[in-house]
């Protein structure tokens, strides 16, 4: 056979016509719809989905109830209850007509739940007591619907408050506070007399206030019973009022306040409404695990995954097909766990004591949903990291074990009852997204904190797909025997002039978290002296957007004069920067005068416009006290060098390699934008529309001079012309240029401004030319081309 | 239509360099099937994985219909039908679900990709198992399935790296039938194998691959007078010999 061809062959003929005409790379959505099917196929996936909930929350809600009836036993050692039932018998011993208490309630098997009501004396119990003997009768009559003047004894009623053993008193006793004891869950409901029915100087009824924990079951059932004794003994004088027809009414004999006090801040109990959303989102995580290891390292193992990198399709398409794939079943599951959940609670009754008076409603389940949502997808971006890496099966469970210990062990700590989502734990994924949850169910998030969570985990979704794409069916990771999970801290073995879009969004996703830190160091430092804390802003600055970077600029072998785009510019972009300087600084500040409306709606989650005027000015008081060229050197060139250097330097290089021109300005700029949007104090809306702004204007200059330096210029004298007006403020109102409460810029001084930033812009666009990818200009002495 | 030119693979495993793939150049022809040979560890198969553009070459490179694997991968893998010993099959897909997710990826769709899984199915005797669920296939049907998954598109080029390996007898003949159709089709084929005896019989020509370099090419009669050796398999001990001598 192998002489039926010539050895030295004809001149080739045309190679044949591409299969399959009109062809275009597979969708995303055609290839997940695939992944899903095999995946839910699975019977794995099966006993994850349905299974587990199942099981999970029957056992959950028994577990809860076990927990509920522990809760009902009595406080205190045998002995003090022991005590308490004696001081309940003693306190009833001047009522005569009352039946004598019952020994020890130890003996009780009634089952009734029991409560412990703290009183600082005896004395003041006895006072008390009779009333409210009347008011628990009169309560089970009013229950009743029995006409209480003429009602014969009935034997539904119980007559004895104190003898159903339902009511025990005790007095504040080691040197603590009823207040105190009631935190520490001494009692159920401390009872503090305000004003005493026997106080012959009194100026209007007895006063009460009840002290409860309302985390506690206990304590609130108890509570309640004391509040429908004293609403019996209110309503019991409106009838006898209305008997009267016409007479002198008298005056209502008992007033109340009910006071809930925080459980102690030391304190080892755990926050139920914060347990929902951890079984929740740990549920999406179950979810997402399987198909995340058989996704990648199964197929692999299979041999299924070369099959698919060698056909046509782009491998970010491959990966985002899978990362689509896995965001559904972990979806599925959660959605799953959730109406397991929402079932649960509702049918055992849980909503009310779990999410206050409102319950469980509709549009929060949906809330959490979108939350699930939003951590499913980062954290099935991470999963797809690790598991990318494993050559099978069981080494992507090897790796993954420690991830889900380390997920598991931040996330506890959202149970801790007192810890509110700011600081640290807003940004700390997977405890954010917890308690912001848990506020959502409670009805407490917060518009500020609650952006942060989010934008915090988009960006951590972001930076794990990023990773993910880099090594995900490359050769290294398909074929090679001796690579593994080290890839991903590997050093790059030759130098680079510019660094990947991967290393620059990882810096940025590590930079949201650390200025956030930092700022609220800040805060902290709020006491040590204004100049001090504005060298540590400068000086976080410089930590932030430099240090970080350069550190991990080097680490990756990026040059880092090329790689932070410092470069040589034409001095009409040195030109154009001071004028779009000068000019865009007041037309911004005016835009941001004039839309105060809407700003004002959008910053509602963050305190009246007022507040933050006044927050303003007290701070441009503070500043004025200390010299003007340490304010512009810490909050105008510092943030201008910091800054730049990093958005419009590493971070605009990097993405400049991949994205267009515009797509690297519009993504710079909202990024920029996003930075200043979050603050420690709340929402900075009216940072955020001129800071874009400025960005875009900024990654233009940047575009056109191919370097970060005019930008830099441009944006000090921002920053300068902005606080130096709020410097000077007070010297141009004695001045008489301006008036106290002139809150806009003149016409003529914005005029000038707009024909300043036309030519800034003119200058830009006529006289300098488009220097292209940065990365294909020389490194050194190299000049862009000048129109 | 396959261009492979001074290509060259370097692995550098704890700092230690191995040479896979050395200075490799030959050319496959339109209806041409060329037996690339060697032992285990010659480089075979990374040398498919770079005409692929799996892999990225140290140095040279690899064409495909005068499109270069390392500058248009993807104009390379949708004019290439991939065999190798180790692809593997979805589990919880049919053989028709898994064929028709290829025909769709290959931009054939409809009424078109039912037609062509119902002609490669005949073609490779799949009918009767087309509706079952893989898992549940035997390993002759397996690699019957992976065969169809690589021609499903009927590309211009195929790459087969061991395509009858774990295969009987009945089953390896189903692969050599099928290549000996694609080599008459004017398809260009690159065969990895080590079944000496039936490459013998479908190649044109051979390329003898030891340690990376290309100890010898040509066809059977050229390499036949040239190493004065009756049989691939002489020839093959031989050239395992000198290069032992060498070193």
């Amino acid at each position: 056979m192998s002489d039926a061809h010539p050895v030295d062959p004809a001149p080739e003929p045309p190679a044949p016509p591409p299969p399959g005409n009109g062809w275009a790379p597979i969708s995303v959505m055609t290839l997940a719809s695939k992944e899903l099917r095999e995946t839910l196929r699975d019977r794995r996936t099966i006993i994850t989905l349905f299974l587990m909930p199942l099981l999970v929350y029957p056992i959950l809600s028994l577990l809860f109830q076990g927990f509920l009836a522990n809760s009902l036993k009595p406080q205190g050692s045998p002995e003090q209850a022991g005590d308490s039932a004696e001081a309940a018998v003693s306190a009833l011993e001047p009522e005569e007509e009352l039946p004598p208490a019952q020994p020890s309630h130890e003996h009780d098997g009634s089952g009734q739940p029991r409560f412990v009501y703290l009183m600082e004396n005896m004395e003041e119990f006895e006072g008390i007591s009779r009333a409210l003997n009347q008011g628990y009768v009169l309560m089970q009559q009013l229950q009743l619907g029995i006409e209480t003047e003429t009602a014969p004894p009935d034997p539904r009623i119980d007559y004895n408050l104190f003898n159903s053993h339902i009511f025990q008193v005790r007095t504040a006793d080691n040197g603590l506070t009823i207040r105190e004891m009631i935190q520490q869950n001494e009692g159920d409901v401390g009872i503090i007399i305000k004003q005493s029915g026997e106080d012959a100087n009194r100026t209007g009824p007895p006063e009460f206030e009840l002290i409860y924990r309302d985390d506690l079951l206990l304590s609130v059932q108890a509570v309640r019973l004391l509040e429908g004794i004293f609403d019996a003994l209110n309503v019991g004088a409106l009838r006898n009022m209305l008997r009267m027809q016409g007479g002198t009414p008298p005056p209502i004999p008992v007033r109340f306040a009910v006071a809930s006090v925080a459980p102690p801040a030391s304190g080892s109990g755990i926050s139920f409404t914060a347990l929902i959303p951890l079984i929740l989102t740990l549920m999406t995580i179950t979810g997402a695990v399987y198909p995340a290891i058989d996704l990648t390292a199964g197929e692999r193992e299979r041999g299924t995954l070369e099959s698919l990198v060698a056909a046509p399709i782009p491998r970010m398409r491959i990966l985002l097909g899978k990362l689509v794939a896995v965001v559904a079943v972990s979806m599925l599951t959660a959605v799953v766990n959730l109406v397991g959940m929402t079932i649960t609670i509702w049918v055992f009754q849980f909503d009310t004591m779990l999410f206050g008076e409102q319950g469980l409603t509709l549009v929060a389940v949906f809330k959490i949903l979108a939350l699930l949502v939003l951590f499913a997808a980062f954290f099935s971006s991470v999963l797809l990291v690790i598991t990318s890496f494993a050559r099978s099966f069981k080494e992507g469970q090897a790796y993954l074990i420690p991830v889900m210990m380390v997920a598991l062990a931040p996330s506890l700590m959202s149970l801790k009852p007192d810890l509110e989502l700011t600081g640290i734990w807003a940004v700390t994924p997977l405890v954010n997204i917890v308690l912001l949850s848990r506020d959502v169910l409670t009805g407490d998030a917060q518009w500020p904190m609650a952006l942060v969570a989010i934008v915090s985990t988009l960006f951590y979704a972001l930076l794990a797909i990023t990773l993910a794409a880099r090594f995900f069916g490359t050769a290294k990771v398909l074929y090679g025997q001796d690579e593994g999970i080290g890839m991903l801290f590997r050093r790059p073995t030759s130098a680079t002039p510019v660094a990947s879009a991967s290393m620059a969004l990882l810096c940025l996703a590590l930079l949201f978290p650390a200025s956030f830190l930092w700022q609220g160091l800040l805060m902290r430092l709020g006491d040590r002296g204004t100049e001090f804390v504005m060298l540590a802003a400068a000086s976080g600055l410089l930590v932030v957007f430099v240090l970080i970077p350069t550190a991990m600029a080097l680490f990756h072998r990026v040059r880092l004069l090329s790689g932070f785009n410092v470069r040589r510019a034409s001095g009409w972009c040195f030109l154009s920067a001071l004028l779009l300087g000068l000019g865009l600084g007041p037309l911004l500040m005016q835009a941001i005068a004039s839309s105060g409306h809407w700003l004002e709606y959008l910053q509602a989650g963050t305190g009246s416009r007022e507040a933050l005027i006044e927050t303003a000015e007290a701070q441009a008081e503070r500043l004025r006290q200390t010299p003007w060229l340490l304010v512009i050197f810490c909050f105008a060139i510092t943030p201008a060098i910091c800054e730049e250097l990093f958005f419009r330097g590493l971070l605009f290089r990097a993405l400049r390699a991949s994205l267009s021109p515009t797509g690297t300005i519009v993504a710079t700029g909202l990024m920029f934008g996003a930075f200043h949007l979050i603050t420690t104090s709340g929402l900075g809306i009216s940072r955020f529309i001129p800071t874009t702004v400025m960005g875009f204007a900024l990654g233009w200059l940047c575009y056109k001079s191919g370097s970060v330096i005019p930008g830099i210029v441009l944006h000090a004298i921002y920053n300068t012309l902005g606080l130096s007006l709020g410097y000077f403020r007070n010297d141009m109102v004695a001045r008489g240029w301006i008036t106290e409460d002139q809150n806009y810029i003149p016409l003529e001084i914005l005029a000038i401004a707009l024909i300043l930033s036309y030519i800034g812009f003119a200058i830009l666009h006529l006289r300098v030319g488009v220097v292209g990818k940065p990365e294909d200009r020389p490194l050194t002495g190299g000049k862009p081309a000048e129109s | 239509m396959i261009r492979v030119e001074e290509l060259t693979k370097i692995y550098v495993r704890e700092s230690q360099s191995l040479v896979a793939v050395d200075r490799l150049s030959f050319v496959v022809h339109p209806g041409e099937v060329y037996g690339l040979l060697g032992p285990n560890g010659a480089g075979k198969t990374t040398t498919m994985r770079m005409i692929l553009g799996l892999m990225e070459p140290d140095n040279g490179y690899a064409e495909v219909a005068g499109f270069r694997s390392s500058d248009s991968p993807n104009e390379v893998k949708r004019r290439i039908g991939f065999v190798s010993a180790t692809a593997g099959i979805y589990q919880w897909l049919s053989a028709r679900e898994m064929l028709l997710f290829f025909c769709e990826i290959y931009g054939i769709t409809g009424e078109r990709a039912e037609q062509r899984v119902a002609a490669v199915a005949s073609m490779l005797g799949c009918q009767p198992f087309l509706d079952q669920r893989c898992a549940t296939l035997s390993t002759g049907q397996k690699q019957r399935v992976n065969l169809a998954r690589a021609i499903v598109h009927d590309p211009p080029v195929m790459l087969l790296d061991e395509p009858t390996l774990g295969l009987d007898v009945v089953a390896s003949q189903v692969v050599f039938d099928y290549i000996q159709m694609v080599q008459e089709a004017g398809k260009s084929v690159i065969l990895c194998t080590h079944r000496l005896e039936q490459a013998e019989r479908v190649c044109n020509r051979f390329g003898l691959l030891h340690r990376g370099v290309l100890a010898q090419e040509g066809t059977l009669e050229e390499l036949k007078s040239r190493t004065g050796r009756s049989s691939l398999v002489e020839m093959f001990l031989s050239m395992i010999d000198e290069m032992a001598v060498v070193e």
